[in-house]
């Protein structure tokens, strides 16, 4: 007994805050099997070698480019012209790029960019792809045909070239998002016209762009899963109590899909990463004097012939990162997920 | 099956008119043209070039004229920053080049990844699998333009096996393509262990074992087909994903093909280039998309055509 | 005896542990004959007959030891457990082959039934495609499928799942196998389909001297098809007996409970049914002693310990009626229990001692223990 209050404690601090005291009995019978389902999916996932070690190494990388740009002797823009291009070395243990930067001040600093990106343009994808998948769910019926016919339609469209247009259409000082910005700054900023700003300015097109083209799987996923539960006993009470719509989506269905939906988010974000990473190659993402791994990788090919090591520290830390998010997520995926795993 | 491919290729042409008009208006309404970044050009010199490319006339009138003017003869008009050549030439130089690195980056991929899953599934948790398994994942997780630098310095630089950049000889097309195709083939991989795992644990693949078939032949003849299916359906997005990589390794190797000319003519907003490429693009796409309908339809005989 | 299986154990490593799916069981079957095996889902009906084959998925699951012993056409025995993956290559569906549950899913859905039907040919008896096929087609005709020689050329998907079984009956008998495994053959089939299927299995036996082990967990079926009945409780047989026997005279506890919970046509309407209170166990965590013991009317304490010695007793030294009191039941059960006078049943616990206060047969068991008899499952958490 004890400790069937102690999982409806943690499930209701963790998802059905919404939930009002009446709701908590009907709830917890779905509460038990859920905390049960984490406590064998934490042992699944500790008991996969490859995740744990994926886990920690990203945890590590994380810190790394959180702390190494603050501690290192070198900032990551700090320019050394007549220094110039040079290997690895004890000062520099990176080496140094054309302009004499330390090119491990960049790479960490560039990190952060990159994870950032990745965070953030999940968040996105995630919060349209949950609503859109939760609303289409629930409601069923035309609802759920037009929702989903308009996601079947995307999916075909070749996405990327259209984040290519809308890059080069919209992330620029002229467009009218880069107007809409500024009045946006000037709330928070004096002068809101600073070049200064507008880097970030691109990288908020990334995030809304890269968003807006990854959410159609995670609508996909949640759309199967709401089906799956909707026809069951606590929503019937739920709505027998008279809990609204939106609370029964979010408070009791989502919470309830929320292990396929975690899977998805961790493969998202390595995807998203890599797209950032594309575009800034493309010369379409972040820009000078900001610094991201794909940007990075970008000036480091050219000149991979005199200084491979400014393509290979750049493109390793990505090829690592991606790497370690993508068996993390297959790792999930079968802690989470037995009856879709895959051996 | 005829009947079906010419309709899907009819349904595609409201989409591609679609596509086109978004394009279109979008690339007009924003700022910026194409004559505006050269600092050098006078102003009545941009004048005179913004009247020979019809830039002043009303939208709707560029917009009927570029769209007569296609239907009526295939024109897709001048690109502005070649001022030699029409889009039409410029695609029909770059188009084949593009066409043969992916189709040789796609048979490489099949050729690769679907032999590596199948002996992932048939061999499943041996060292065999767990091998082919993290190759498989190394190569999704390896971006192309960390892979194409990696193969330039090792194959190219080092070992002088292969030249560094263009389109010429077979040599020159073997890093380009299994740096287009060696992510796909990786991915292709993991599909084709999954389908096939699953397929292999289903019943009448169970039946077949029990009819005293040898492994061999239920792999092949029985459990092959359901466990493709999975990877002909990525096919589809897989194509318009090569086509994106494909930007990458143009620029890497310094291939002439289209995506070059669609990256630098959307950065300069050639927009004849850039519409012209897209529509290209979509054309590509959808036929191939159809033709993965058909191989589905071939494959499952449960799936009808309509 | 043409086919025998001797204390065959078949486990999977699992999760949860290891499971013994079949632990421990022996039976036999003859040319002609039906041995029927019953008992609830999970009671590892499946994995016998996949282990029979030598089809269990590996991993996780092997078999663990024991005997499958199958006449050769020389005459010796050969035992199938220690046989080569290419020998049993050449048994499976040639000499032994087996219908499945489940039609719907049992035919390869991207070909032709025509193709799937002539391959067994092609390679069993070294059939050319045409001859492969003309065989193919007489055979689909005898199992009843109406034009058969257009049907032929159909999908699997084109067929209704009757049709479907009849394919599968048809493809299991094209090498005139000498033992035929039917896996719950009508389960997922409606009740008219169901007894054309079971008379098609029948007829079979009858005209080819076909051996069959019919598995189901249908009481109705086996009292139809069977002339020997095998009861299977958690991985092991806990009763075996004629058809008669177990129907009339069933010895076993869990016998008896199957057979209250199964509605008949025989008894008075508004007789109770009884089903068997609790759930069958998981096989990774039998309990200890005789697995059925918590769930078990008439459990006594040493059932937790140990089974019950199997001892062999013919029906008529334990000729006391249990379970159903002495009433035209018991009368009829006498009746049967006279025709199958010469046999003798491996009873496992239940010798029905008059002595006793129970029916029941421990040794070594006391008789004020009987006390506990009220408290299915009590005991057990
Ligand atoms: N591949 C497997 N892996 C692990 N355990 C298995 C596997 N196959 C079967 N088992 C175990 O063996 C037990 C017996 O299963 P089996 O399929 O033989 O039951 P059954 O008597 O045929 O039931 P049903 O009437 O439902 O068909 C099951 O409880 C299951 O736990
Ligand atoms: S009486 Fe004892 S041994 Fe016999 S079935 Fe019941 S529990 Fe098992
Ligand atoms: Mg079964």
């Amino acid at each position: 007994m004890a400790e069937v209050s102690q999982a409806g404690a943690d499930a209701g601090a963790g998802a059905g805050q919404g939930a009002g005291a009446g709701q908590g009995k009907v709830r917890l019978d779905a509460i038990e099997r859920g905390s049960s389902l984490w406590r064998d999916a934490w042992r699944r996932l500790r008991k996969n070698r490859a995740s744990v070690v994926s886990g920690v190494i990203l945890v590590v990388l994380v810190l790394a480019c959180i702390v190494v740009p603050e501690v290192s002797s070198w900032r990551y823009d700090l320019a050394d012209l007549k220094l110039g291009a040079t290997p690895p070395s004890a000062a520099h243990w990176m080496g140094t790029d054309y302009f004499g930067r330390d090119l491990m001040a960049r790479v960490f600093f560039g990190g952060r960019v990159s994870f950032t990106v990745g965070v953030i343009a999940t968040l996105v994808s995630f919060t349209i792809g949950v609503s859109w998948g939760g609303i289409a769910g629930y409601f069923g019926g035309k609802v759920d045909a037009v929702m989903m016919r308009i996601v079947d339609a995307l999916y075909t469209f070749p996405f990327l070239v259209l984040v290519i247009l809308l890059m080069v259409f919209f992330a620029n000082d002229r467009s009218v998002l880069h107007a809409a910005f500024q009045l946006v700054l000037s709330v928070a900023v004096e002068n809101p016209k600073d070049p200064a700003y507008f880097p970030i300015f691109q990288i908020a097109v990334v995030f809304a762009a890269l968003g807006a083209i990854s959410w159609l799987t995670m609508a996909r996923i949640v759309r199967g899963q709401v089906i799956a539960l909707r026809g069951q006993p606590f929503v019937e009470a739920a709505r027998s109590i008279g809990v609204g719509h939106r609370a029964i989506i979010f408070g009791h269905l989502i919470p309830n899909a929320l292990g396929p939906i975690i899977v998805y988010t961790t493969l998202t974000i390595p995807e998203v990463m890599m797209t950032e990473a594309f575009l800034s190659f493309l010369g379409l993402g972040t820009q000078e004097p900001l610094s991201s791994w794909g940007l990075l990788a970008s000036s480091g090919a050219e000149t991979m012939d005199l200084y491979p090591w400014l393509i290979l520290f750049p493109g390793g830390m990505l090829a690592v990162t991606l790497l370690c998010f993508n068996f993390l997520g297959d790792g999930l995926r079968d802690a989470l997920d037995p009856r879709i795993r895959k051996d | 099956m005829i009947r079906f491919v010419l309709k899907r290729l009819l349904s595609i042409l409201p989409t591609l008119l679609i596509v086109a008009t978004v394009a279109f208006v979008m690339m007009r309404f924003v700022p910026g043209g194409p004559f505006d970044q050269e600092r050098a050009v006078p102003a009545e010199v941009e004048r005179a070039l913004r009247a020979k490319y019809h830039l002043d006339d009303p939208l709707a009138k560029q917009y009927g004229d570029w769209l007569w003017a296609l239907v009526s003869r295939g024109d897709l008009g001048p690109a502005f920053k070649y001022p030699n050549r029409t889009v039409n030439e410029i695609i029909a130089l770059s188009l084949p080049i593009s066409m043969q690195l992916g189709v040789l980056a796609m048979i490489f991929a099949l050729l690769v990844g679907v032999p590596l899953g199948i002996v992932g599934a048939v061999r499943q948790n041996t060292w065999k699998d767990t091998a082919a398994m993290a190759t498989a994942m190394v190569g999704v997780s390896i971006p192309r333009f960390v892979l194409a630098p990696l193969m330039i310095l090792i194959f190219s630089l080092t070992l002088f096996w292969f030249p560094v950049a263009r389109w010429e000889t077979w040599r020159h097309m073997v890093l380009p393509v299994v740096c287009a195709g060696l992510p796909m083939a990786a991915y292709l991989a993991r599909l084709t262990r999954g389908g096939m795992l699953e397929v292999i644990r289903s019943d009448f693949v169970r039946t077949a074992r029990a009819k005293g078939l040898s492994e061999r032949r239920v792999i092949l003849r029985h459990a092959l087909r359901g466990g493709m299916l999975p990877v002909v359906s990525y096919l589809g997005p897989g194509f318009s994903h090569l086509l994106v990589g494909s930007l990458v390794v143009e620029k890497i190797f310094n291939i002439p093909g289209m995506g070059r000319y669609f990256v630098e003519a959307a950065m300069n907003r050639d927009y004849n280039l850039v519409l012209g490429v897209m529509l290209v693009y979509g054309v590509l796409l959808m036929v191939f998309n159809a033709l993965v309908d058909v191989a589905y339809a071939f494959i499952d005989p449960r799936v009808e055509l309509g | 005896m043409l086919f025998e299986v001797k204390d065959l154990h078949t486990q999977f490593s699992t999760e949860e542990g290891v499971v013994r799916a079949v632990d421990g069981i022996s039976f036999s079957v003859d040319r002609g004959e039906v041995l029927g095996i019953v008992g609830e889902s999970g009671s590892g009906k499946s994995v016998t007959s996949l282990s029979i084959l030598k089809l269990i998925p590996d991993p996780p699951g092997r078999i663990t030891g024991g005997q499958i012993l199958l006449e050769t056409e020389a005459g010796k025995t050969e035992d199938l457990v220690r046989a080569s993956e290419a020998r049993m290559e050449q048994i499976r569906g040639d000499r032994i082959a087996m219908i499945f549950q489940d039609p719907m899913t049992s035919l390869n859905p991207y070909l032709r039934i025509g193709a799937q039907l002539a391959e067994v040919l092609v390679l069993h008896k070294r059939m050319r495609r045409a001859e492969a096929r003309a065989r193919s087609i007489a055979l689909l005709k005898e199992v009843g499928i109406p034009a058969a020689t257009s049907r032929i050329d159909d999908y699997p998907h084109q067929l209704s799942g009757g049709m479907r079984q009849r394919v599968m009956i048809a493809m299991a008998l094209l090498c005139d196998p000498d033992l035929l495994i039917a896996d719950e053959p009508t389960t997922a089939l409606d009740v008219t389909i169901q007894a054309q299927i079971l008379d098609l299995i029948q007829e079979r036996r009858e005209a080819q001297g076909v051996a069959v082990i019919l598995i189901t967990h249908d009481l109705g079926v086996v009292a139809r098809m069977a002339d020997r009945v095998a009861v299977m409780y958690a991985g092991r047989i806990v009763e075996e007996a004629s058809a008669e026997a177990i129907f009339h005279a069933p010895r076993h506890p869990y016998t008896i409970g199957l057979k209250r919970s199964v509605p008949r046509l025989d008894v008075a309407r508004g007789q109770r049914l009884s089903p068997i209170p609790g759930m069958p166990p998981s096989l990774a965590r039998v309990p200890p002693g005789c697995p059925f013991h918590p769930r078990c009317e008439h459990v006594m304490a040493v059932c937790r310990e140990k089974v019950p010695e199997t001892r062999e007793v013919s029906r008529e030294a334990s000729a006391g009626e249990p379970g159903e009191g002495k009433s035209a039941a018991g009368d009829a059960a006498a009746g049967a229990t006279k025709a199958t006078r010469r046999a003798l049943h491996v009873v496992r616990c239940h010798l029905g001692d008059p002595a006793l206060d129970t029916y029941h047969g421990h040794p070594t068991s006391p008789a004020p223990e009987a006390q506990q008899v009220d408290q299915p499952g009590g005991g057990a958490s």
